[in-house]
């Protein structure tokens, strides 16, 4: 039986053990982006308050009504979309932890794969 | 309607607060789109285990949706508080951050609040005006010879088109609305509304389309420049707007027609790209692409009959520059110096050869009634004002004086002026010699040639020949001679500022860099003003009253000062607050020259008396010694300290109230000796050195 190479070759191990293929950097590229994002959008909708405050001082008739209405739709969505943010970047976060965990019980199932290998071959060779 | 109430600097401050927001939100739409796009690509087709599985929803364009609702409606909210101006009749500047104004509602003309909503109209609107289009907006030049029903034809579109337009027009300000309806609109029929631009023109000029100018194309005209501005135009639709040739087009008056209707066709169409041009207002690169094409590949002049629309007198009596599509072009260019900027650095600079001006002046004297002359004057002035905005106003209100591409383009910009086909006519002289000032010193060093002892100039590969015909080309304008007298006498006076505590220190060549460079400078002037014959009188007259009319704000551009006192441009919002301040330094130098020539003209026998460079510029000279001496902290305090250690008489009494006022600083004896020396060093040099020994040689 052949031996595994450098740099490993998973293709020496049962299925279930090889490393899932996920792609870490990437994944962790889109969390800091999320993160970011949400961030910036909770502290400007946080300035935004004031800020709408202040048109809003002495500001009546037709187009405040309309500012109004348009304003408290996008606020919504507005805050909407941080919470997704921040849930997608929740939801990659725990697939790179599973990933990874994964990997690691994987790891070990191979190292106690390759001893066995090697203890069988070594066995075999007493005989 | 009713009434609204407003305090309008609230509603632009909102504004402005707003889009300072939004505009960090802008750039984390691509990242986001960059990292879930790749974090998808990464995912695709692997097989994952349960727990490792992603579902990546596509935020991204949410983002990007939301961001543009944002700006969308922070613009509103300050095109909102530009109306209740407008209708109150009150500028920005004039009104307190609690000032209240109550209007009629019909008085605030602006779009909708919600973006869907003002996308959704612009979809109706183009559908609206798609229906009543037809396949062409040409009128065949034959037809209109010979079939005035063709003309009635076209002209009956005129009040539907004008109405939809006029609809339109609430959203003046909307750029989402009008890209939204100019592409949706696509090319072929904007192609068509543009052409009917130059038709509804002949038709208003044969009384069959009254008011067609401000009911059609200043319309039109908004909100193709709106589309454009927005960055979001289609290319396609744009290309369409500077496609000249009819003749491939299906269906279009172009088709299967012989050459000469073809160009007359050809003709039209540059007509309609101008009127565009001079009724809308587009992005930079846009208007310096259109000024471009109409002044480069546009008719020389009309063919014989003129298809150009809006050419009867009453029209240009108030829309002058619209006399000739170039005039239009280059007038188009003075409203924006960044497109101005943009314009002259086409194609490897082939715009700055037009400094021979004249453009369209054939065509402007025929259609207003008067000489070539007499407009030409009008038309050089366009193009020297488009000059100096686009190659002097532009790079200084954005802090690019001295960056590569403005220096090469300057470089450029004297090589021109120097071509042996160039013969500029005055108010493009005096542009040249203003847009050289900044680079004063860098004329100097070309001009003295190799120095080791020199610094590199910043004009790359301009030669001293190059130098020279630069001047002479520039000096044969009375104007343009006082700005390089100007620009001298700065320089040696920046060059004594620089050379203060050598000076202060009785260092005898404390004046050697400065002496070479003006010696350089003043040399190549006397050259240049004996090449060109200007006469003796004449020569000392520019050269003394450059010395005694040249302001602070000179000796700041000569200096290279200026771009600290210049407010730095981080966006396109701060550019108006820079221009303003360049608009005021431009502005003090010109009343300077203007003042000098023709308020405070030297007296002829004041001139005359004038036989050696000491009678010219010695007292001047000392006022700019003393003046370095006394602006520099280091070298004032030195003279201070040496009065107070000397026990000289006047220290007592120039210090008296503990501090030292220029004309105090005067009197103390170890500056007044200073001054001696140096300024006697200075003009020596002058005399012995330079070529305008026939300037002082007698009367």
């Amino acid at each position: 039986m052949s031996v595994p190479k450098d740099p490993p070759d998973y293709g020496y191990y049962p299925e279930r053990m090889r490393p899932v293929p996920f792609p870490t950097a990437s994944a962790q590229a889109a969390i800091a982006v999320c993160d970011r994002i949400a961030a910036l959008l909770e502290s400007d909708l946080g300035a935004r308050p004031g800020l709408v405050a202040g048109a809003r001082d002495g500001w009546e008739g037709a187009y405040r009504v309309e500012f109004d209405e348009t304003w408290r739709i996008q606020e919504v969505r507005l805050a909407g979309l941080k919470e997704d943010l921040r849930r997608l970047s929740g939801q990659i976060t725990t697939a790179v932890n599973n990933a990874a965990a994964i990997n690691g019980q994987r790891a070990t199932a191979r190292a106690n794969y390759l001893a066995e290998q090697q203890s069988e071959t070594s066995g075999a060779g007493a005989n | 309607m009713g009434t609204s109430s407003a305090k309008p600097a609230k509603l632009l401050a909102y504004r402005d607060a707003g889009i300072a927001q939004v505009e960090k939100w802008e750039p984390e739409v691509a990242n986001l789109s960059t990292a879930l796009g790749g974090l998808r690509d990464a995912l695709a087709g692997l097989d994952l285990p349960e727990g490792c599985e992603l579902s990546i929803l596509f935020e991204e364009v949410w983002f990007d949706t939301l961001t543009r609702n944002q700006r969308h409606l922070d613009e509103w909210v300050g095109d909102v508080g530009d109306e209740f101006l407008r209708a109150s009749g009150r500028a920005r500047d004039d009104i307190g951050p609690d000032d209240s104004f109550t209007v009629d509602d019909a008085a605030i003309v602006v779009g909708f609040a919600d973006r869907d909503r003002a996308e959704r109209q612009a979809a109706d609107d183009a559908a609206a005006l798609a229906r009543i289009l037809g396949p062409t907006g040409l009128i065949n030049p034959y037809e209109l010879a010979n079939d005035p029903d063709k003309l009635d034809e076209m002209a009956r579109l005129y009040p539907e088109l004008r109405d939809i337009l006029a609809r339109s027009a609430r959203f003046h300000a909307d750029e989402d609305y009008a890209v939204a309806l100019v592409n949706a609109l696509g090319p072929t029929n904007v192609r068509t509304l543009a052409d009917l631009a130059n038709t509804f023109g002949i038709a208003a000029d044969r009384g069959k389309a009254d008011g067609a100018w401000d009911g059609y194309v200043v319309p039109l005209a908004t909100l193709l420049g709106n589309a454009d501005r927005s960055g979001r135009l289609d290319d396609s639709v744009r290309d369409a707007l500077f496609d000249m040739d009819a003749g491939d087009e299906q269906g279009g008056e172009g088709a299967d027609h012989n050459f000469i209707i073809k160009d007359q066709l050809a003709d039209m169409r540059y007509r309609s790209l101008t009127l565009l041009l001079a009724a809308g207002t587009f992005s930079p690169e846009t208007t310096a692409r259109m000024a471009d094409t109409i002044i480069h590949d546009g008719p020389l002049a009309p063919s014989f009959y003129d298809y150009s629309g809006f050419t009867n007198y009453q029209f240009l009596a108030d829309h002058r520059p619209l006399a000739a599509n170039e005039w239009a072009a280059l007038d188009a260019l003075t409203r924006d110096d960044h497109a101005a900027n943009i314009f002259y650095g086409l194609h490897d600079g082939r715009n700055l050869y037009l400094l021979n001006g004249g453009l369209g002046a054939d065509t402007a004297a025929r259609r207003l009634g008067v000489s070539p002359g007499d407009v030409a004057g009008d038309i050089d002035r366009t193009l020297a004002d488009s000059l100096t905005g686009g190659l002097q106003n532009y790079p200084l209100a954005t802090g690019t004086v001295y960056s590569p591409e403005t220096t090469r383009l300057i470089a450029h910009l004297v090589e021109a002026a120097g071509d042996d086909y160039v013969d500029a006519p005055d108010a493009v002289r005096r542009a040249l010699a203003q847009i050289s000032t900044p680079y004063t010193r860098d004329l100097a060093v070309a001009a003295e040639g190799y120095d080791r002892y020199l610094p590199d100039g910043r004009l790359p590969g301009l030669s001293g020949d190059e130098v020279d015909k630069f001047f002479r080309e520039v000096s044969e304008s009375k104007e343009a001679r006082l700005v390089l007298g100007q620009n001298a006498a700065a320089l040696v006076s920046t060059e004594i500022g620089a050379s203060a505590r050598d000076i202060a220190a009785s260092d005898p060549n404390a004046f050697g860099q400065g002496s070479t460079l003006a010696t350089a400078y003043y040399r190549e002037l006397g050259e240049a003003w004996d090449h060109v014959q200007v006469d003796r009188l004449a020569q000392r007259e520019a050269l003394v009253a450059g010395w005694r009319s040249f302001t602070d704000p000179v000796v700041d551009l000569v200096s290279g000062k200026i771009v600290e006192k210049i407010p730095v441009v981080n966006a396109a919002a701060d550019l108006p607050l820079a221009k303003n301040v360049v608009d005021g330094i431009t502005g003090t130098i010109k009343d300077s020259i203007n003042s000098a020539v023709y308020d405070h003209a030297i007296p002829r026998p004041e001139l005359e008396s004038m036989t050696t460079w000491r009678d010219a510029i010695e007292d001047d000279v000392e006022h700019a010694v003393a003046k370095g001496l006394y602006d520099d902290p280091a070298t004032r305090q030195h003279f201070l300290d040496r009065a107070a250690a000397g026990g000289d008489p006047a220290y007592a009494s120039v210090m008296a109230d503990g501090q030292v006022t220029f004309d105090e600083f005067g009197r103390l004896g170890g500056v007044s000796d200073a001054v001696l020396t140096q300024s006697h060093r200075i003009v020596d040099g002058f005399q012995s050195d330079m070529a305008f020994d026939k300037m002082f040689g007698g009367g």
